[in-house]
């Protein structure tokens, strides 16, 4: 604005001075000529004159001094009668006034004179005299039009083409200001150089980046600034090249070094360096970005990444786990049917079973773990989660956990696996915050918002479930980063366990927060939906076995489950049959309605490696039947189509491993379908 | 014998000086030159004039020197320079504290003329005043008039502004106008009046005549301009003549006065043009 406002105060002065001297050119061009004029007049006009008094001289040499009135006369009579005031006289060698014809003349006045001869002597001399008094006044007149002119003069001067260039000025300085401001608004340091390598330029950004302020900067080589001394020569060669070509490995970019800050620390920058030919020398533009976040995050994608890999292998894994567990979950329950209930050997069965079904929530936190995934939401009971998961994570721990549950506990519509491991993350968590052992109070409570509290869910009623801890708490700058993903303060920590949670909890439409207060511990508080469907019988009843009568096709691509599920349904009273992938599935199907003997329900496992699964095949059955009745299998418990089986054509879903009674349950449930539709 | 031849020779001497000095006076020039200047209307009568005072007078050289004008003239007289200035006009009361005097001794017409062979022979006040008004600038034959002026101060015009008022403002509205011919001079005017063609002007007979110009004299009103309508009275314009003597004017000077009254001196002054008062004798 500075610039913008001299240039204003330059071009308005030369416009007011070219207008001055036009407004006095004018007058004063007039007056000269005017005056050149007059002078020509007066001379010619005294010569004249002269010449003719003369003759009457020489007509009378000795005697013409006393013809006075007739020279007089002769004065007189040569003005004419339309000309301004003059004043004409002879004087003689000695300026005696010999006639005159005056008139009163105002100053300025101007005088001509010419000789008067006798024979070639001069004998007096012809004076006219003219007031220059009128030509004043047409002067002033002249000069009024000249103030005229020189006030249009400049208001055109100003107003157009030095309009026009405070126009272009102020266009620069917004251009400038414009630059000026991105260049200091900027997160990235924009640096400038001269042909020297000489930093001409530094913005607030570089001021902040490398710890210089500009002051400090201007002047000095960029790489002696922030180059660590080890880059200082390659940096001096390729600058070189640049000066001499505009080009060089750094034009363009953008390129990644270590650079320096002013208090010696190391930080990584990627340099995109432009050139720019400025008077015929080559100057760098360098923009400098700080990319230690950039790296950091590049290193937490890695890990990402590598998570990744390793939840698709834990996926696999638990899926074949399941599979594994099926069988010896299925052996398990068949060999319970053998054996006394009374028997020890029972008894050793019993925890065998309970040991699958623990490993199943292993498998299945490997799966959540891996995938995420929708939930497979049923109504449960949290009191049995959480309890499950305070024993299975405290766990050989010195930290005790103290249960308190509502005695009207309400159900929740939940994916038992999820929440457990929900529990699981917020229990280990506090665990570790209490190194030198302690308790940790956990609680579940019916809760809804009264008149004036802030509602955490839209849904009410819900159920709330604190964990509290004993530990140090944790600090207020974290707590509104500890539900980050890789946010951790451990050092062996993955920074997914809190992050995982929030997630799982936010897909059952539930909220997660946290209390903490330095030295006075930590509460974590889980708010999840209650449900408002009672629980359900399976659950309440879940040892019971329920027999049944028909043909099952059971469809998957192990063999051993296959078999377990074949002698599952024999013991159960079902006549089994067995596909090994989809196409079989629907071949069988196909052929055993042709011949008469259609199958009551099918069984298909979700995921065949390498064939139809469960998925495509039942659609293509349901075309061939739309009655057929179809249940999903799947190692994979937090697939989403278990979770929105019906919505995919099935009428049943299974997990694996399963119980015979959860089989049986599961079974029977889809074969009544089967009866009241038929 | 020898106091007769005394007496004789003595008395021889006398006389002979009394012839001689004179002559010797004469023979000297300087203080026996009456030197004569003045108007120039009257200097060719005068020429006439001075051959018969030196005739009469011979002791006296009369030179007339070239046109000075009244003013001039009795400039020149006051200031010693003149013996004698003829005016066309009378002294005024400075001049005359200044030991000028002044003795009328003769008038002329004051007349319009034209060039000899012109159409026009008289013209009427009424029409002169046209003409220097400017409003009549062809003569009936419709050639061009072309009116010569005198200065505004000299005699002439004073004397033509006395006509009438009209032609006061007739004759200061001729000489506003540019590109006007105006003579300086008497003999100029009568110049300009001989060789332009169409010249329309105001002179004196007496110049006319005298030098004889080859000038026709207009009737005006009906009326010719001729010295025996002067005396009778018909004629009512007319230009006095006056000799003008000073302090420094020598004793030939008033003797050339009483010439100009001499019968000698009426009768040269009648033959050109001037008519004598009755009582300058």
């Amino acid at each position: 604005m500075k610039r913008v406002n001299t240039v204003r105060y330059v071009t308005t002065r030369l416009a007011l001075l070219l207008s001055s001297l036009l407004s006095v050119a004018i007058p004063a061009g007039y007056l000269i000529m005017l005056y050149e004029h007059q002078t020509a007049v007066l001379e010619t006009e005294a010569e004249s004159t002269a010449f003719a008094v003369s003759q009457l001289i020489s007509a009378n040499p000795e005697y013409w001094r006393f013809e006075q009135p007739r020279l007089e006369g002769f004065l007189s009579q040569q003005k004419a009668a339309d000309r301004q005031a003059e004043s004409r006289r002879i004087v003689d060698t000695d300026r005696v006034v010999l006639a005159q014809a005056a008139e009163g003349l105002e100053y300025p006045v101007i005088t001509r004179s010419h000789p008067l001869y006798d024979s070639g002597k001069i004998v007096a001399r012809l004076e006219i005299s003219r007031s220059l008094r009128p030509f004043l006044v047409n002067a002033l007149i002249m000069g009024c039009i000249g103030l005229g002119f020189g006030a249009v003069s400049f208001f055109l001067l100003r107003v157009f083409p030095l309009g026009a260039l405070d126009e272009a000025l102020k266009s620069l300085q917004e251009s400038e200001d414009k630059f000026s401001a991105i260049a200091a608004t900027a997160a990235d340091a924009i640096i400038v150089m001269d042909p020297h390598g000489r930093i001409t330029y530094w913005n607030d950004a570089a001021e902040r980046m490398f710890g210089y302020t500009f002051s400090e900067a201007a002047g000095r080589e960029l790489h002696t600034l922030i180059a660590p001394a080890t880059f200082h020569e390659s940096y001096q060669k390729g600058f070189s090249r640049f000066v001499e070509a505009g080009q060089g490995p750094a034009i363009g970019g953008p390129l990644e070094f270590t650079a320096l800050r002013k208090n010696g620390t190391h930080f990584p920058i990627e340099v995109s360096t432009s050139a720019v030919e400025l008077m015929g020398a080559w100057h760098a533009v360098g923009i400098i970005r700080d990319i230690t976040e950039r790296k950091k995050t590049e290193n937490e994608l890695l890990k990402l990444e590598k998570l990744e890999s390793l939840g698709v292998l834990a996926g696999g894994i638990a899926h074949d786990f399941n599979n594994l567990l099926t069988v010896i979950l299925g052996n398990i329950s068949l060999a319970q049917l053998e054996t006394d209930q009374q028997s020890t050997t029972y008894s050793k069965l019993v925890n065998g079973e309970k040991a699958v079904l623990t490993a199943r929530q292993l498998t299945q936190q490997l799966l959540t773990f891996a995938k995420g995934g929708a939930p497979i939401k049923k109504t449960s009971s949290l009191r049995d989660i959480i309890g499950d998961s305070c024993s299975f994570s405290l766990s050989g721990s010195n930290v005790k956990c103290r249960l308190s549950f509502a005695e009207d506990l309400m159900p929740a519509d939940v994916d038992a696996g999820q929440i457990s491991q929900v529990m699981h993350n917020l229990i280990l968590n506090a665990a570790q915050a209490m190194p030198q052992g302690g308790s940790i109070q956990v609680s579940c409570t019916n809760a809804a918002s009264g008149p004036g509290e802030a509602q955490p869910l839209d849904q009410c009623p819900y159920l709330k479930i604190s964990v509290a801890d004993q530990g140090h708490g944790i600090p207020k700058e974290n707590l509104s980063k500890i539900f980050d993903p890789y946010f951790t303060t451990k050092p062996k920590g993955s920074g997914l366990g809190l992050a995982t949670s929030y997630s799982i909890v936010s897909r059952h439409g539930g909220y997660i927060s946290v209390d903490s207060e330095p030295g006075r511990g930590a509460v974590f508080h889980v708010y999840l939906p209650a449900s408002r469907q009672p629980l359900p019988l399976r659950e309440t009843q879940a040892r019971e076995r329920i027999n049944g009568a028909g043909r099952i096709l059971v469809m998957d691509d192990e063999e051993a489950v296959r078999t377990i599920a074949g002698e599952m349904l024999q013991s159960l009273g079902y006549e089994p049959a067995f596909a090994r992938d989809g196409e079989e599935a629907l071949a069988l199907y196909r052929d055993a309605s042709a011949v008469g003997a259609p199958f009551d329900a099918v069984i298909m496992d979700l995921t065949v490696p390498g064939g139809m699964g469960g998925k495509d095949a039942v659609k293509k059955l349901l075309a061939i039947d739309p009655r057929a009745r179809v249940i999903v299998a799947s190692g994979y418990s937090n697939d989403p189509v278990l979770a929105e089986f019906r919505s995919h054509g099935f009428q049943g879903m299974i997990a694996k491993p399963f119980t015979l009674e959860v089989f049986s349950s599961t079974l029977t449930a889809a074969l009544e379908g089967t009866r009241r539709s038929g | 014998m020898p106091t007769f031849r005394r007496s004789t020779i003595a008395a021889g001497i006398v006389l002979a000086s009394l012839c001689i000095v004179p002559r010797l006076l004469i023979a000297a020039g300087g203080a026996r030159t009456i030197v004569v200047g003045g108007t120039g209307c009257a200097l060719a009568a005068m020429e006439d004039m001075a051959q018969g005072f030196q005739k009469k007078h011979p002791e006296f050289t009369v030179k007339i020197i070239p046109s000075l004008g009244s003013g001039g003239g009795i400039k020149g007289v006051l200031a010693g320079s003149l013996d004698l200035a003829l005016s066309a006009r009378p002294l005024t009361d400075r001049e005359k504290s200044q030991g000028a005097s002044a003795k009328e001794y003769a008038r002329t017409p004051f007349i319009f003329v034209v060039a000899k062979g012109s159409q026009t022979h008289a013209v009427t006040l009424q029409q002169a005043v046209s003409i220097y008004a400017g409003d009549m600038r062809e003569w009936p034959d419709h050639t061009p008039i072309r009116l010569v002026l005198r200065p505004e101060a000299d005699t002439d015009s004073v004397l033509l502004k006395a006509m009438s008022p009209a032609m006061e403002q007739a004759v200061r509205t001729a000489l506003s106008r540019d590109g006007m011919l105006v003579a300086i001079t008497d003999q100029e005017n009568a110049d300009m009046l001989v060789k332009v063609n169409g010249a329309f002007g105001a002179a004196s007979l007496a110049q006319i005549v005298s030098e004889k110009r080859q000038l026709l004299p207009l009737s005006l009103d009906g009326v010719a301009p001729s010295l025996t309508a002067l005396a009778r009275g018909a004629y009512p314009y007319y230009k006095f003549f006056y000799a003008i003597t000073g302090p420094r004017s020598n004793a030939g000077a008033r003797l050339f006065v009483d010439f100009l009254s001499s019968a000698e001196g009426r009768t040269i002054l009648a033959k050109t043009g001037h008519l004598v008062p009755r009582g300058a004798r």
